[in-house]
């Protein structure tokens, strides 16, 4: 066997590990961080040094009235996204009994982050309105992180 | 009127394809059974040759992607490339290639053109051993590739994982210019004379990105060229058909 139908062979036998390799190719799939979450922790409106769950809660987000938490039992604390198309997002947290709505205050900002994921958002001066009503079963609400920047615990609610 | 004239060609060629298909066919056999042949080679050369072979003419091929240029037509934008090859020494070509692409992206995040040019300078090697007056081609080549090209970013939408808030796209229209990438190539191709001097030919190969721009805000996505760049990789593959014409002097 001369030189060049080795070659030659050499050359079929790797164009058909080409052709395998690229049809198995995987597509650019974003696995770096998106938009993060804001985070909550839930505490007990007594003792602020014990983390306190809620017994069956409801979030739901307005004005849309997309349920994002329903019924969900124990829970020590959650992650909800913003509304990344204005400077505001409205949320009811409810028990069993109790409607509270949340009014959240920030400023964005978009960041670049690659081809595959984009553009993400993160958010700053973080501020939040508790709607007073009659009863309200959320005591205070403690801001530890004003820049939502990534996914710690920015928010704790006493209850 | 050039374009009316090209897709005359294309209709007369389709009639032809038959053919083509069965030499392509009897080609890659061929190539399966190069054992055979070669075995039957070795007793040639037992032979001594007592005839002078004529001198090698120097042959130059100028060669179109249509496969490019179609498929931009049929995405309504416009891409083209083009080759020249020359066989400088035995079976060792030359060759340079010039393409230039206008590519528009609209995926759920970003929505952009792409306009550039590209240019590739290549050594390519002649496997095949033709017989009698045949004239085809089984390559390996080997390019360096440089593109410049502008983004035009026409609108973007923000990646929220878990979206309660469908998020809105952005309109911003902004350019990033001047945006520069190198890469390296490596191919192997099949290249057949259908009629006389014309060929068709088809080649698949594995690209690896070298360098490519910084840009503030935005990255190098698309490449003229090249295809999409991999977030995470700096391999691409890439395939071409093209029509060539070859002038033997």
């Amino acid at each position: 066997m001369n030189h060049k139908s080795f070659l030659r062979n050499l050359i079929l036998f790797l164009s058909f590990l080409l052709i395998s390799f690229t049809a198995c190719r995987k597509d650019d799939v974003c696995t770096d961080d998106g938009t993060p979450d804001l985070k909550i922790k839930f505490f007990d409106a007594g003792n602020h040094a014990t983390e306190k769950s809620v017994d069956t809660l409801y979030v739901i987000a307005l004005p849309g009235q997309d349920t994002l938490v329903s019924g969900e039992t124990e829970v020590s604390g959650l992650s909800i996204p913003l509304n990344v198309n204005t400077n505001i997002s409205e949320f009811i947290f409810a028990t069993q009994h109790n409607n509270d709505t949340l009014i959240f205050h920030y400023t964005r900002e978009t960041v670049f982050v690659s081809k595959a994921c984009g553009y993400k958002m993160i958010f700053h001066q973080l501020n939040v309105d508790l709607q007073p009503d009659s009863d309200n079963w959320i005591k205070q609400i403690d801001i530890i992180n004003h820049d939502v920047v990534s996914d710690t615990t920015h928010l704790k609610i006493y209850h | 009127m050039k374009n009316n004239h090209l897709y005359k060609f294309l209709v007369n060629l389709k009639y032809r394809l038959n053919f083509v298909t069965n030499k392509n066919i009897f080609l890659i056999v061929l190539v399966l059974f190069s054992y055979h042949f070669s075995a039957q080679q070795k007793t040639d050369t037992i032979v001594k040759d007592s005839i002078i072979k004529p001198k090698q003419p120097v042959k130059i091929r100028f060669g179109f992607d249509v496969g490019k240029y179609v498929w931009a037509k049929l995405n309504q934008s416009e891409s083209y490339d083009f080759y020249v090859d020359t066989n400088f020494y035995k079976s060792y070509y030359l060759v340079l290639s010039y393409g230039h692409e206008n590519h528009f992206t609209d995926n759920n995040l970003l929505n952009y053109h792409t306009t550039g040019s590209y240019y590739k300078l290549g050594l390519m090697y002649n496997l095949y051993d033709n017989w009698l007056n045949m004239d085809n081609d089984i390559d390996i080549g080997f390019n360096y590739a440089y593109a410049g090209f502008d983004y035009l970013l026409h609108s973007y939408r923000i990646n929220q994982p878990g979206a309660i808030y469908i998020p809105e796209p952005v309109q911003v229209d902004q350019s990033f210019n001047n945006n520069v990438a190198q890469w390296f190539e490596l191919y192997t191709q099949i290249q057949v004379e259908t009629f006389k001097h014309v060929y068709l030919g088809y080649n698949i190969g594995v690209k690896y990105l070298i360098d490519y721009s910084d840009i503030d805000n935005f990255t190098v996505t698309y490449i003229p060229g090249f295809f999409n760049r991999n977030t995470y990789s700096r391999f691409g593959f890439g395939m071409q058909y093209f029509i060539s014409y070859r002038i033997n002097f």
